[in-house]
């Protein structure tokens, strides 16, 4: 009758989702890809590895923050990709260097008002507002141009996409800034305490005096926002604007959120989880990609992954 | 005189992370016997109950049920031998009828499968008898019913089963005196039945009226088991807490100053043309039975719900309250009596709890200073003597009565000028409740007004400087101190003597 309450080894690594299990699943991965490809612990790969981290990160950061709230903001990779597609368009007129950067973020924030009117004022249920606003962002980044991608030959572009400060390219600097923001606004101030309070239960935040709409209100504007810088980072990979920016790769935002331990019902989780989730898939990314792995089991396995996090995740709450 | 032993519990064990909640406990349950078990918040009651019930399992120790070791229980296996618990939080589903409430698992199906709803309800009808709750048809939806009413269903449902031992865990603490009456009407048939009943509460009024014996735990640990013939109320409470305290209810001898707040012809929902005031440093009680308005009353002055028609003035002035955030800035504090849902936020830490309206006081050069919300919640968790690990733990994992204790705290930190209290002691142990009297008059005596709604006529009686009764959404019966009797307040809130109001 000993220690029957217990559970098991596994569970109960898997299931308390703490930064220890998701350091041990990223270690073991490394451990695997190494053996598999001998190209896989070189510097070019792991240049490679911040690269694919850099935009994504920055992303997901801006998902945490509705997802706090309890809330989900599914309009991300299309959002990027017209910010990028203003920033491409402006640049066409003649705009360059930090006037780029303000266009894309003022269309990220813009994306976001959207969606924060259709889901605070309208009321309308965060999934399926942001699901109508998925198309229509991603209408949009191929009817700014007529559906033609525009070469930035900037040189702050040029700069973000293939320099590198102390070894490590300035794109993963941008990412580390952006984190370290996001780190400091959630942990030190109040509009950060209140995602988790109204995350935690609505209803007791709004009878505590927290303005639950306007909190949820900036969450969206918050995750517009890093679109936006997101779009300036992914357009720098390549010098070219796309209107297909990010295509396929939607859900690896929720699946790095999740996989990193932050709750989707919301209250629960923080940027250092998602920053340790989007290192995790990038590295599952990019072992797929180096071991050539055909496209659709590439897929395959990314969705196998989102399961599997919103699973542990449902776990999680049942034991909490 | 021999006894039969139902349930024998040895060497229970039971360790939490931070906490060991039980502590090698031992305890025997009689056929045909009502006993209780008391302690102070998080004293272990609850998860001993858990583990009886299936829904923890013990790190150590046996079970014997009905002459059977009991090798691992769980949920299922409990039920299946006859036990049945009656958890603080109701478990009903509330958009379904009675009848399909107590025969929740049981199926009556005829021959083509469909259910067999004349035999559901003629079964629903006779188990409603069992408990009294005959005039309902069983087609009624469950959430129509009141707190109480939906106690009984369980109890009815747990008699659907062959029950051997019945559970109850603080099953008085939303219930008024007639109400408790029935219940108790309820436990001692089944008693004389050859039910063993375990009965946990705080009220120490009740087990001297319903028990045989009573066990008393701390720490996790039993300290004595006793025929209640042979222990006295004070021996009890001193085994509680280990030491010697006076129960005792701060009087209120505060000079009672100006008319702080005025509500004049409140209407909303329930509530039609309701007026009255509170004065300041005045200790002002509502009572009234289940659904009566004043709760709806509270709800209204603290802008959770829309106000029809009426005024709220405040010092004299009128003020426009369309939200808690209204009424926040005109220091009107409102802690709710569902804790679970509108007073805390479960899995945030006991920390964030506390200060969460009070943010703006550990703030420095505008950000938050966690050092400071620290030590800020751990004044209140010691002042309030909340059995915590530590202010980081979030609040689901605390005992039920020192989740309450959090409810108030939250608001007392922010200095309110008018607070209203919805059952602020409900599940509260003796001690604490003195401390929350003893905080409730501290803030009278800085000028600020207290109304609180009980359904604890003794509490009512003893801290109010006045009280208003309800009674169907109008106010029947404004009692002054020196008139305040059992008696007087029982015959307003059941509506009599209305036309008597001055
Ligand atoms: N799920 C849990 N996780 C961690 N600790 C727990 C959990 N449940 C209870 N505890 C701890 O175990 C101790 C005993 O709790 P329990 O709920 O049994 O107290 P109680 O006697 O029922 O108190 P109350 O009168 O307040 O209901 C408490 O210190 C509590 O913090
Ligand atoms: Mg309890």
């Amino acid at each position: 009758m000993k220690r029957n309450n217990n559970p098991g080894f596994v569970r109960r690594v898997l299931v308390n989702g703490n930064v220890g299990t998701v350091l041990f699943a990223l270690i073991a991965l490394c451990i695997l890809w190494s053996s598999l490809s001998p190209y896989f612990f070189t510097l070019t790969n792991a240049k490679n590895l911040a690269i694919y981290s850099a935009y994504l990160g920055i992303m997901a950061f801006g998902f945490t923050f509705p997802i706090l709230t309890g809330s989900i903001d599914l309009s991300q990779m299309p959002l990027m990709a017209m910010s990028g597609m203003m920033m491409g368009a402006f640049y066409r007129l003649g705009v360059t260097g930090l006037g780029l950067f303000g266009v894309a973020s003022m269309t990220g924030l813009l994306g976001g008002a959207i969606n924060a009117t259709l889901v605070n004022v309208m009321n309308i249920i965060p999934f399926i507002a942001t699901v109508g606003t998925q198309l229509i962002f991603r209408a949009f980044s191929f009817l700014i141009t007529d559906g033609v991608y525009v070469t930035v030959k900037d040189s702050m572009i040029r700069t973000i996409g293939y320099e590198s400060i102390l070894g490590i390219p300035v794109m993963f600097w941008i990412m580390l800034i952006v984190l370290a923001i996001c780190w400091f606004v959630l942990k030190y101030t109040q509009f950060g305490r209140n995602l988790y309070c109204v995350g935690s239960s609505e209803q007791a935040a709004h009878l505590s005096g927290i303005n639950v709409k306007k909190t949820r209100f900036i969450a969206y504007l918050c995750s517009g926002l890093m679109c936006g810088i997101a779009a300036v980072v992914y357009t720098s990979q390549s010098g070219v604007a796309l209107n297909s920016a990010g295509t396929g790769a939607e859900m690896d935002i929720v699946t790095a959120v999740v996989i990193g331990g932050t709750s989707m019902s919301g209250g629960r989780g923080s940027i250092f989880n998602t920053f340790l989730g989007v290192i995790l898939m990038s590295v599952v990314a990019n072992g797929m990609a180096l071991l050539g792995l055909n496209p659709y089991f590439q897929m395959l396995f990314k969705g196998l992954i989102l399961v599997v996090a919103v699973y542990l995740d449902t776990l999680r709450a049942r034991n909490a | 005189m021999e006894y039969h032993t139902l349930l024998k519990l040895e060497a229970i064990t039971k360790q939490f992370p931070g906490v060991k909640a039980l502590d090698s406990v031992d305890l025997d349950v009689r056929f045909g016997e009502v006993h209780a078990i008391v302690g102070e918040n998080g004293a272990g009651k609850s998860t001993l109950i858990k583990i009886v019930s299936g829904a923890y399992t013990n790190d150590s120790g046996t079970i014997e049920f009905d002459g059977e070791k009991i090798g691992a229980l769980t949920p299922h296996i409990s039920l299946e031998k006859g036990i049945s618990v009656i958890y603080q939080e109701l478990s009903y589903l509330p958009t379904m009828s009675i009848a399909e409430n107590i025969y929740i698992g049981r199926q009556h199906k005829k021959k083509n499968r469909t259910v067999d709803y004349k035999a559901l309800f003629e079964n629903s009808r006779r188990m409603q008898a069992l408990v009294g709750l005959e005039h309902y048809p069983p087609s009624t939806e469950v959430r129509m019913l009141s707190t109480a009413e939906k106690q009984l269903i369980e109890i009815a449902r747990a008699q659907v089963r062959d029950m051997k031992l019945l559970i109850l865990d603080e099953p008085t603490s939303a219930l008024n005196e007639e109400e408790i009456h029935r219940l108790f009407a309820i436990i001692h048939k089944l008693r004389a039945q050859g039910c063993g009943v375990i009965y946990i509460t705080h009220k120490m009024d009740e087990i001297f009226k319903i028990a045989d014996r009573v066990t008393v735990m701390r720490d996790g640990r039993r300290i004595l088991t006793e025929d209640m013939a042979n222990i006295s109320r004070a021996d009890i409470i001193k085994a509680m807490v280990g030491r010697e305290i006076r129960e005792f209810y701060p009087i209120s001898p505060h000079g009672v100053g100006d008319v702080l707040l005025e509500i004049e012809n409140l209407s909303s929902g329930i509530l039609k043309d309701v007026s009255f005031r509170a004065h300041k440093g005045e200790i002002l009680g509502f009572y009234g039975l289940m659904g009566c308005g004043s709760e709806r009353a509270m709800e209204c002055v603290f802008g959770k719900v829309p106000m029809e028609k009426g005024v709220i003035k405040v010092d004299g002035k009128r003020v426009k309250v369309r939200s808690p955030r209204d009424a926040i800035r005109h220091k009107i504090a409102y802690a709710p009596g569902e804790r679970k849902t509108e007073g805390l936020m479960l899995i945030q830490p006991v920390r964030v709890n506390i200060s969460c309206v009070t943010l703006s006081k550990v703030k420095k050069n505008g950000l938050l200073n966690l050092k400071l919300e620290r030590s800020m919640a751990s004044r209140w968790i010691k002042q309030l003597r909340i059995k915590t690990p530590s202010p980081e733990t979030p609040i689901s994992s605390l005992s039920g009565g020192n989740q309450q204790k959090v409810v108030p705290a939250k608001w007392m930190e922010n200095k309110p000028r008018v607070f209203l209290l919805n059952e602020p002691t409900k599940g509260v142990d003796v001690g604490a409740k003195t401390e929350i009297y003893m905080q409730m008059e501290e803030i009278c005596r800085n000028g600020a007004t207290v109304v609180f709604i009980t359904s604890d006529l003794p509490e009512l009686l003893a801290i109010s400087d006045r009280v208003y009764v309800f009674h169907e959404g109008t106010i029947t019966g404004e009692i002054v101190r020196k008139d305040l009797t059992q008696e007087n307040v029982a015959k307003k809130a059941i509506g009599e003597a209305a036309h008597e109001k001055e």
